[in-house]
């Protein structure tokens, strides 16, 4: 019973921090609970989907389906967290200023909520179904110990929900002016870890041979397979044997996103400035 | 500075007049206005294929495939020894009537093996030492090591 905790208890906080910090994200964005809500059902039924063909799906593609398909969640995961921190790039300052204003522009929020609606569903997907299948092989087995696990995977899912309701709480006390920083920041490392995340995929399907060389090994500090190790792996895309591709694509999506953010962010005086410009 | 300002409006060369920073910036970012959207998509999609065109070039490689049955949740053979410095593919066959991850930290790698089915798992040159792997699932039972020389 304790195993089966543990294990669903470590899928469900990584996709629960990413919902999490979705949910502060977008706080004060109008009509955002559908969009998430919406995710979150998308997820959970991709997720079962996922669990019935993932035989399937693993032997397509000369039996690199499973890692090609991950790669391919995992990077339109990226691309969507750097169009919502474009997009907050623009937009963050007069949220934060209308915070309290509930409702104040619905159709322009949905373009970003639409973008991290995509997310939370990749992050319910991918450790949804292999709870879907951890939980369907513990059914399967018959043993007299069924109901102990099926006690210990729900056990195991309110104390993953009960941990990322508690970064939510953590996250949405922080004041409204430096929350979008924070949360910008956040993101940014969630999309890089991600990235690198999908180079390890794409590594272990053969796809990607060159600097696939371990850079460093801090296993004996924080290890991946600890539960602070995961949380860390979710939060900031920790890993405690990187390759220098993984390296690579971390420090690129981090400078990118800084830049891109950097780039399309709307100042201040640039209203009356663009005025003067077009006479 | 009003002075400046005031010649601005009045159409006076514009190279002299000192904006604030930032508000140069916007006007030079107008110049290839479209839309927010459209140019982030056009950068986005320029990294893509950036990145797909690398992937092409890296190409596949030739390796030999070392052969993994799990059976009552039990890997046999429970020690694979492989040669260090040479990639290898360690082929997992599932006898099993449910699912298991084959998991490794130490190999870096995670990969679903359906119920009665078989996974190819491409292991990048190692070092030589010892590394282990398990069965997510079933972590009791299921678990093994690779062993480089």
């Amino acid at each position: 019973m304790l195993g089966t905790l543990i294990i669903v208890f470590r899928e469900v906080i990584e996709a629960g921090l990413v919902v999490g910090i979705v949910l502060s994200v977008t706080r004060g964005l109008a009509g955002r609970m559908p969009w998430i809500l919406g995710g979150i059902a998308i997820g959970v039924t991709g997720a079962l989907l996922l669990a019935i063909f993932a035989g399937s799906i693993a032997s397509a593609l000369e039996g690199i389906g499973q890692e090609l398909f991950n790669a391919a969640v995992l990077s339109t995961a990226v691309v969507m967290l750097t169009w919502h921190n474009v997009w907050m790039a623009r937009h963050g300052r007069e949220i934060a200023a209308e915070i309290r204003t509930v409702g104040k522009d619905v159709a322009r929020g949905s373009r970003s909520l639409a973008a991290l609606s995509v997310v939370v569903g990749v992050a319910v997907l991918r450790e949804g179904s292999e709870v879907v299948l951890f939980l369907y092989g513990v059914a399967l087995s018959g043993h007299d110990t069924v109901i102990a696990q099926i006690t210990g995977g729900i056990l195991g899912l309110v104390l993953g929900a009960g941990l990322s309701a508690l970064t939510y709480v953590g996250l949405v006390a922080i004041p409204p002016r430096y929350l979008f920083a924070v949360t910008g920041a956040l993101i940014t490392f969630l999309a890089a870890g991600m990235a690198a995340g999908a180079v390890a995929f794409l590594e272990q399907a053969g796809v990607i041979t060159v600097m696939t060389d371990t850079v460093w090994d801090t296993s004996w500090l924080l290890a991946d397979s600890s539960i602070a190790g995961r949380v860390a792996h979710t939060l900031v895309g920790y890993v405690d044997r990187p390759t220098g591709m993984e390296l690579v694509a971390y420090v690129a999506v981090l400078a990118a996103m800084t830049l891109l953010s950097r780039l399309f962010a709307q100042r201040p005086a640039a209203a009356s400035l663009s005025g003067a410009a077009a006479q | 500075m009003t002075r400046f300002t005031r010649s601005a409006a009045a159409g006076a060369d514009r190279t002299i007049v000192r904006l604030p920073r930032s508000s140069r910036f916007q006007l030079s970012a107008s110049l290839f206005q479209p839309s927010l959207l459209g140019r982030f998509t056009g950068i986005v999609g320029f990294v893509f294929a950036c990145a797909a065109l690398g992937l092409v070039t890296t190409g596949a490689h030739a390796e030999d495939a070392l052969t993994l049955t799990l059976k009552d949740h039990v890997f046999s053979p429970a020690e694979l020894t492989v040669p260090a410095g040479k990639a290898f593919a360690i082929v997992v066959k599932n006898e099993d009537d449910a699912a298991e991850e084959f998991d490794s930290d130490d190999l870096h790698v995670e990969k679903v093996i359906a119920a009665k089915s078989s996974g190819t798992i491409h292991i990048k040159p190692l070092k030589p030492g010892s590394y282990k792997f398990s069965g997510e699932y079933h972590e009791a039972t299921a678990k093994g090591v690779v062993i480089a020389k």
